[in-house]
Formats: C-alpha cells, structure tokens, sequence
C-alpha cells in the first residue's frame, strides 16, 4: 500500500490565512470593493499566529513573508486571468459574478506591469524591490516598511524616491 | 579592426545606468532648489548622463499619480485574486488526463502541487505512474521552453534508486506536470523503525540515498527538499529517491533571478525541519544544502528526533534554533524524553538497543559526522556528500573519522573568525577572470602605443585580443540563468566551458594558441597554478606547430611558463623558462623585457642571490622607466627592489621604495585590488622588519581583507598573507593568534597541493617559531625539521629561509638539552649567513649571540662573552641600541662579564 506523498509546503498556511481574512472583510464590505491590503496581512498574522501559540513567527519575518506572498497571488491571477483573454487558456475564469462588470480588467495589464517593472527594478537592487513590494502589495506605512526591513527611515525614503523614480520611467514613460 | 563588439557597448549603458543612479541618488539628498545647479556642474561633459538623470528627477516629480495608480490597480485585484484562489478558483485538481494517462486517485495535495496516481490502459499495456501537477501558471512561451529544458535534463538522470522521470509537459490549460515512476514504499524513516533496523543497517539504507545523491551532483543537479518523504524504501528494502530537481523548478518559475524570488525559500518557513539555514536566509544554495538535509536525515535515523530542541510544529522557535543553535549532541539527545512524546526505551527498541547502548554507540564518531554536516556555514560541512559518505565507511570499518580532526580545526577556525576579522560575506570569483581580462587587453593596448615599430604586431593581437574577449563575453552570456539552470556560474565553471571551447577549436591554430594562453592566465588569477601551466604547455606545443612565428607571444608563453613554476616551487625551473623567454623576446619588446627580467630578479631574491637579483632588477627598472614610468609591471620591480633591500637589513630605503610601489598600484588599480595588496603585504613585512609591527599589521589587515572578498577565502595568495600576518601577531606578542592565522594559511596550502613550496616551508616555519616563543620545544623542532627539509628541496642549500631555520631548530633543539646537535645547526645556519651576507649583517650578528648562548649553557663563558660581545656589536650597529632584543641582549652580556650568569640568554625577536 502506499502512503500519500505529502507536498504540503508553509505557503499553504499562508495562503489560507490571507484568504481568510480576505472573505472576512469582504462580506463586511460590498463585493466588488477594493481590500486594505495591510489589515489583510495584519488580520492573517494574528490569525495564524493565535491557530497555534506556537507557530507565531516573529511579526515582522511573517509581514515580509506576507508581502511577497500578496504579491505572488495578486500577479499569479493577474496572469492567468491575462492568458484567458488572450484566449490563451481554456480555464473558465469568469467565476465570479461582480467580475463581469469588471472593474479589474485595466487592473489585470497594470499588475503585470507593475510586477515586471518591480523584478526590473531588482536587478538594479534587490532592496528596491522589496520595499516597493511591501509599499505597493502589502500597503504597509513607511513606518511599517522600515521596521519589517530594519532600515533606517531617512535612507528609506531616499530609497524609495529611487524606486518611485524608476517604476514611474517604467510606467508611464514621459 | 572590427567596429566596437555590442557586449561592449552594452557594458557602458550599464555603467552609464550605474553613473546615473548614484548621481540621482545624490541629488535626492539635496533640497529641491539645489538639484539642477548640481546636476549641471556634475554633467559638464556629460549629456548623456544628465538626459539621464533629468529624465529620473521628473519621473521623481510625477510619480505620485502612477504610484497611486498602480496601488489602486493592486488592491482592485487583490480583492478577486484572493476570493477567487480559494476553494473555487482554477486549481490543478481540474486536470483529469495528461497525455495518455488518466488521472484515477490523488495522492498528495500541497501548496505547490498536487499528486495524482495515473494510469495508462490502452488494451493489452498497462502501466501504473506518479504525476505531479504543479500549482505554477506558465504563460510565456520562455518559461515554457524553459521549463522543457529543465525535464529533458531531470529526464537523463537514470539510476536505480532514482524515480525515473518519464515525462513531463504543459498541460493545455497551463498547468505543468512531471510524470514520474510509481514507487511503491514508504518514507524511510518509517521504513527503518518498522523493520526495527539497527544502526548498522540504517547506516546501509543512509549511504544508498548518498550514492544516489552523489549521482546527480556529479551531474551538477541538487535535490534542495531532501527529506522522508522524498525518500522512499520498498518492500524488497531499495532506496527510491523522489523529486529530484523539481524543488527547483518550482522555485525557477518565470522569473530569471531566483535568488530574488524569495517564495520558495520563505515558503518553508513554516514547515522547515529539513531546510538548511542558507534555505531560510534565502542564500545561494548548493550541493552543501543537500549535505546539510542528509545531515538531518542521519541524526533523524539515528536518534529519533530532529537535531534541535525546538518543537517541529513550531515554525518560529526552530526557524530560530537553525540559524543560531549548534545541534545538540547524539549521544545526548537520543536520552531525552521528546516533546514529541518518544520516550527513550522505545527509541532504543526500534534500534534494537538499549538507551544506554545506544548512547554508547552514537557518542564520538557518528556525533562528530552529524555536527560536520550540520555545520550552519555551507563551506563548513563536508565538502560534498560524497565525503559524507566516506566518513561514515571510516567509522564502520573503525578508521579515525575525519570530522572529528575537522571538529578541531574548526574551532581554531571560529576562534580565528571571532577575534581576527568577520567573515567575508560574498566571494567574488568572477571578479578575477574580469581582472585577468582587463590586464591582458590593457597590456595589449599599452602594446599598441609603442614605437611604430611595433605598430603592426599590435594591431594583429589587438584584433585578436577583441576576438578573445568577445569569446570570454561569450562564455558569460553563456552563463545566462536559462542555461545554467539558475545556479550561480562559478569563475571555474566558466574556465571549464572556455577550456572545452578552447580545446575543441579545430581548424584555427593561431586562435587556439592565444585562447589557451589567455585561459592559462585566467586559471592562474584563479589560483590554479598546476593547470595554468598545463594550459601554457599545451600552447607552446602548438605553437611549434604554427607557421607564422609570432615571437612575442612565444616569449609571453615562456614567461607564463615561468611563473606558474614559480608559484609551485619549482623555482630552478622557472628560472630557465624566464632565460628563454627573454632570448625569444624580439629587440623591440623592451616593456615585457623588464617584466621578465623583474620576475627573474624575484626567483633569485627568493633563492637569496642578492647581487644578481640587484643586477637584473636595476636592468629592468631602466628599461621600464625609459619606456614609461608609474605603471604596472615598474611597481612590480620597485616592490622587488624594496623586499631585496628589506632582506638585507635597509629598513628605510625599502619601505620608502615599497610605499612608492603601493602609491604606483593604487593610482591604477585603486586600494580594492590583488595587485594592491601583494605590494602593500611586501610593505607590511617590510614595516615587520624594521620593528614595525602596529604599521605592519594595518598594511597586512587591509591587503587580507581584500583578497579575501575578491580571491575568495582559499585562494593560494591568502596563504601567503595569513602567513606574513601570523609574523605580524608573533611579534606583538599573541601566540595563539599567530598559531590560527598559520592553521588557516596550512590547510589552504594542503588544499592546494602546495606541500614542497616554499610557501609551505614558510608556514610551517612560523609555527615553529610560534612554539619556540611558547617555550613548547618538541613541538617547535618537528615543525622546524620540516621546514629546513622543504627549503633545502625548494631553494637549494644556501638561502637566507634554510639558514634561519636552521638557527630556530637550533634553539629548539637547545631547549630540548640537545646541545651538540644545536651548535652543529646554528654552525650551518651562520655559516651559510655569512657567505650570503658578509660579516657585518644583523642576521650574523643574531646567530653569534644565540651562540654566545650555547656557550654559556656548556658553562664556557669566556667565549660566550666573546661571541656574544662580537654579535652585539654588529647588531647595535645595524638594527640600533633601542630595539628591545638589542637591549636586552646587552643587559646579558653586561651581566656575564660582570661575572653573574644565572641568567638564560634573551630570546630573539628579530628572526622572521
């Protein structure tokens, strides 16, 4: 008899938590509403963190975590949804009622941008991207950003003018 | 000539895009009103620059609104993204049928695939196989080639204790599959406590999974996610390895930089009982990472229990405890209640054991493998799982296991780290290919401005030169993600692929030639000295082959020749290939003449033949400075003038000559550079010298730190330099620290094979000495013995290293009351000093007052007091009253002739 293979991997947990805490708040709100990204994350973190009184990674390791996990499943839809109507995909993807009178749609092509011009932005320094991610996916304050990345605020703000800079020449090109 | 090659205009946007970001991130700092002006005196000769930095500013200004946009764009679809990925979004288990297999029952689900029996029934064939679904969206017809790429590569790999990768594909709604054998097993750990394996037979199953895994690293794949259940034991009791390669496929996913995609490894975060510390920070992960799971596994299989205290379910606490906590030890371990609830009589049971016996059995040896595989510093575990295994054979056929020697060193090593310097973060190989690089096409240009004479044959070997580094260029391009498979391309990989390049290059002799002669030069940057000349030899037997005579680069050939003998100690030898390179050098090559005949000078300052050293050097310093002062190789011979001088006891003309070279060096090469630190180490021991050692230390320190970050932590040049710094720590006084700079400088020298350089004889030279100031005399002798064994092989029977350390194992053998072998040696070492140097050098004068010594323990003091007077009149003379050693020797003789001799003797702290 064979056992399951297990393929469990820590991002499910993850997943589940900000997706949890995504229905939450948007049976608070009316469907179709855009979602605070940071009292999403922030709602997922002390979710999993009271699951088990254990589990609880150190906060500020588990926003990081999180912004990069918002980021993954924002783009990774985005993608997908992109490929469908490019007729690529034979997905049905349209599952969600409010979505045909979409609002997203513009949103799609932007987030795939935004998601290219932000790896671009990497490889001139990884540092920026990962602060445009906590910024721009997880909505954190610059206050917040500097405590989960542990940079002093003044070269923070300086590096986040770069980043601005660089992602708005990307963008929206003069 | 070819117009500019594309690479290198590529590598000037680059660095114009550089230029530009610093520049803006200068401005940023200043108040609105201030940029423009700045930007305009910063651009003077600029435009482009300042196009470029304009362009940054005003996106700066503007950015608010595209900023906004896109954060409205995120949260929009954040809101769908999230509901729709839950339980009803476009999942994997939609897939029903992958090519001809159809998809009958799940097997495992997770967060980055899901797992499916399938089964193939077409009539009479039936076949039964595993099919991995992965939870990726691919899109791009790059990540889909990709992606094929990276099977057809997993799908080569075939050995019996390997999952065959059968297939593997995109589905046609994107999802990609593998499709894989069907083991039937279950996870070993498992396996063993059911069977109730003892460790003997445990240890069978663990060098099963290392054989495998060795397979595939020979094949340059690592697993990245060993752990139980990925490595599966059938009912007939064979090891079945899964996935392998596929962590990471996952993780390559569509982007080309994966070290940035920080998913993966932070997706374990919360389950990471087998993920290795570099896994968790998100480091370069290598062969090493494999060899730290294995780590896992074997303490796992031996003791029941993870390798830390932490609670696995506790992603936090043992997140924490892999970064920071050693593991604790086996034998220690194995007799704790669990707070998994495994008590230790029934760990012991399923071992067929008692708690007691097992305990017995797991301390010492099968400890000391797991901590060395555990080790959170990659480069300290075992270098490869193949050596994992090895160590585990010692221990069962009852050889002394290695990790337990390791275990020592190793703690030498953190002793070494935590009081000399921090480690060094990255190593940066790479760097000195482009290094090798850059001095050849620089040589090559120098070349070219020559007199018209040399006009034409500079302009051949500058097209080849661009030929060759557009080739080099090549073999980086090469090195692009999608080709290595997103590891990172070592420098020696490169030199590898340009190798084979090189040696498969049929029907253009001369262009074989010049590529292997440069790749010679590259593998020496490297550090590689046996292969670098195996690659010069293979040129020059070429280059008889090839008609038209090119006797420069012959003579570049030759002179290469000579100095990778050099570097491995054979220096009789290198001396005649840099004799004939210089008769081979036609008349107009007169800058590369002074560069061989500074090398020359060196091989005969090394064999201490000073007056001909002179000789040449002074040749080659007017034949350099007639052509141009200030550069490179005119630095080389000044720092060889200033070492020949610091041997013979003119401490301030050398340091004055050697500051001038560092001052030459860091004009052109800047203080971030090889080529500075070998002057500025030659200064430092000058410094040493001249009784010095605070300065010395900070030339030494700086010239280490370099290398370090640049050569990489076992490059041969840090022998040399952990070398010269453990004179620098003797001379102030910290013996032990003198003894961990020379352990390091030992086992790169071993590493490297250098066991009869002079080098070598160096280090274990200093050790003696080291003993000798520790007054740990047997010690001091074994080391010294064979040092002067080395240094009458490598540099003859007369030079200045054998008659010093002859005079040390002279003092070690006194201090071990073997007197008459003392006198014989120091005899010898005088002897050899005085034909050297004449009479009057402090060295002579060294030695006459150890002598004095000798005398005085054979109770002769009447010529004790002669000798030692004798000696320190030379000394007084020449090292001055006021150095320490001089003082204090005088004290003693004062205090002999004054008819009190209860006192030894003062230990010198001139001898280096």
């Amino acid at each position: 008899m064979t056992a399951p293979i297990q393929v469990e991997d820590g991002l499910d947990a993850l997943y589940r938590g900000l997706r949890l805490a995504a229905h939450r708040q948007l049976r608070r709100y009316r469907p179709g509403a855009t979602l605070n990204t940071t009292a999403l994350v922030h709602e997922a973190w002390i979710r999993l963190s009271a699951d088990d009184a254990h589990a609880a990674l150190p906060r500020d390791e588990f926003l990081k975590l999180a912004s990069t996990a918002m980021r993954q499943l924002i783009v990774d839809y985005a993608r997908r949804r992109g490929a469908a109507k490019r007729g690529g995909g034979a997905l049905a993807l349209e599952l969600d009622a409010e979505s045909h009178s979409d609002p997203t749609s513009a949103s799609v092509l932007d987030v795939v941008a935004i998601d290219f011009a932000m790896r671009e932005l990497g490889r001139l320094d990884p540092e920026l991207e990962r602060l445009a991610e906590c910024r721009l996916f997880a909505g954190m304050s610059m206050q917040e950003t500097a405590t989960v990345l542990q940079r002093p605020m003044r070269s923070l703000e300086r590096d986040w003018s770069r980043a601005r800079a660089y992602l708005t020449d990307a963008l929206n090109p003069a | 000539m070819s117009p500019a090659h594309p690479h290198a205009q590529e590598g000037q946007l680059v660095d114009q895009w550089l230029r530009a970001d610093s520049l803006f991130t200068e401005l940023l700092e200043l108040p609105v009103a201030q940029r423009a002006e700045r930007l305009a005196q910063r651009c003077v000769d600029d435009k482009p620059l300042e196009a470029i930095v304009q362009r940054l500013l005003r996106a700066e200004e503007r950015s608010s609104a595209t900023l906004d946009t896109a954060s409205d764009a995120v949260q929009a679809l954040a809101a769908v993204a999230l509901h729709q990925t839950g339980d009803d979004g476009p999942e994997p288990e939609s897939v029903v049928q992958v090519g001809p297999y159809q998809l009958v029952s799940c097997i495992g689900k997770g967060g980055s695939a899901v797992v499916w029996r399938g089964e193939r029934n077409d009539g009479e064939f039936q076949q039964t196989v595993a099919v991995k679904v992965l939870r990726r969206w691919i899109d791009s017809d790059d990540s889909v080639r990709r992606f094929r790429e990276e099977r057809r590569i997993l799908a080569a790999l075939e050995h019996p204790n390997l999952a065959r990768l059968l297939d593997g594909g995109v589905t046609p709604d994107g999802w990609p599959y593998f499709i894989m054998e069907y083991v039937d097993g279950i996870p070993i750990t498992e396996y063993c406590d059911r069977e109730r394996l003892d460790i003997e037979q445990r240890l069978d199953l663990v060098q099963q999974v290392i054989k495998v895994v060795q397979y595939a690293h020979q094949r340059l794949l690592v697993h990245r996610d060993l752990k139980p259940s990925n490595i599966l034991v059938t009912e007939s009791g064979q090891v079945k390895l899964l996935d392998f390669g596929i962590a990471k496929v996952l993780q390559a996913d569509t982007d080309d930089s994966p070290e940035h995609d920080l998913t993966q490894p932070h997706g374990r975060l919360l389950t990471p009982a087998y993920a290795s510390p570099e896994q968790l920070s998100g480091d370069r992960v290598s062969t090493a990472t494999d060899v730290y799971a294995l780590g896992v596994l074997l303490y796992r299989l031996l003791s029941g229990r993870s390798p830390y205290r932490a609670q696995e379910d506790a992603p936090a606490s043992l997140y924490d405890a892999i970064l920071r906590q050693v593991p604790a030890a086996l034998s220690i371990r194995v007799l704790e209640d669990d707070q998994a609830g495994l008590c230790p009589r029934e760990v012991a049971a399923a071992r067929d054991s008692t708690p007691s016996r097992l305990a017995r059995m797991l301390r010492g040896d099968l400890e000391a493998i797991c901590q060395v595989a555990l080790r959170k510093d990659p480069e300290h575990r075992y270098a490869s799982v193949e050596q994992l295994g090895f160590d585990i054979e010692r221990y069962r056929k009852q050889l002394p296991v290695l990790a337990r020697a390791g275990n020592r060193r190793y703690r030498l090593a953190r002793f070494l780290r935590r009081n000399a310097w921090g480690v060094s973060a990255a190593v940066v190989l790479p760097l000195a290919i482009v290094t090798a690089l850059a001095l050849h096409v620089d040589r090559l240009s120098a070349e070219r401005d020559r007199a018209a004479a040399a006009a034409k044959l500079a302009k051949q070997e500058a097209d080849k030169a661009e030929q060759i580094s557009s080739y080099l260029v090549g073999l980086f391009r090469a090195s692009d993600p999608a080709e290595s498979r997103g590891r990172d391309i070592t420098a020696v990989e490169l030199l590898e692929r340009g190798i084979a390049q090189a040696q498969a290059i049929q029907d253009d002799p001369p262009l074989q030639v010049a590529m292997l002669h440069v790749l010679g030069q590259v593998s020496f940057a490297l550090g590689r000295y046996q292969q670098a000349n195996e690659l010069q030899l293979k040129a020059l037997s070429l280059l008889q082959r090839v008609s038209e005579r090119n006797e420069t680069l012959w003579a570049d050939v030759l002179a290469d020749l000579g100095e990778t003998s050099f570097k491995l100690g054979d220096l009789s030898i290198a001396e005649e290939y840099y004799r004939s390179a210089l008769a081979t050098l036609p008349e107009t090559g007169l800058a590369r003449r002074g560069r061989i005949l500074t090398n020359l000078g060196i091989v005969h300052i090394v064999t201490s033949r000073y007056a001909q050293a002179r000789a040449l050097l002074h040749e080659a310093l007017a034949l350099l400075e007639e052509n141009a002062v200030a550069t490179a190789a005119h630095a080389t011979t000044l720092n060889a003038l200033g070492t020949l001088l610091s041997r013979e006891a003119q401490h301030s003309e050398a340091i004055d000559m050697l500051q001038e070279a560092v001052t030459i060096r860091l004009d052109l090469f800047g203080d971030f550079h090889p080529a500075t630190s070998v002057v500025r180490s030659n200064l430092g021991i000058a410094l040493l010298e001249a009784g010095e050692p605070a300065a010395a230390e900070l030339e030494l320190q700086r010239a280490l730190e370099v290398d370090q970050e640049i050569l990489g932590p076992t490059h041969p040049s840090l022998g040399v330099l952990l070398n010269q710094m453990a004179s620098v720590r003797r001379a102030l006084g910290d013996q032990e620290g003198a003894i961990a700079y020379l352990a390091r400088a030992l086992e790169i020298l071993r590493q490297h094979h250098d066991e009869y350089t002079p080098t070598m004889a160096a280090a274990l030279s200093g050790l003696g000495h080291t003993h000798l100031s520790m007054l740990s005399f047997d010690e001091a002798a074994d080391y010294l013995s064979q040092a002067v064994a080395i240094d009458e092989q490598a540099l003859g029977p007369q030079s200045r290293e054998l008659a010093i350390d002859l005079a040390l194992l002279a003092r070690a053998r006194s201090g071990q009351s073997r007197y008459e072998e003392a006198e014989a040696l120091l005899l010898r070492a005088l002897d050899i000093a005085r034909g050297l140097f004449g009479d009057e050098h402090a060295l002579v004068g060294e030695m006459l007052v150890q002598n004095a010594g000798l005398k005085w323990q054979r109770g002769d003091v009447a010529s004790a007091i002669e000798d030692g007077a004798r000696g320190l009149a030379i000394l007084v003379n020449t090292e001055g009253a006021e150095r320490p050693y001089v003082s204090e020797a005088a004290a003693w003789i004062e205090s002999l002739s004054s008819g009190n001799s209860e006192h030894p003797p003062p230990l010198s702290d001139l001898l280096l």
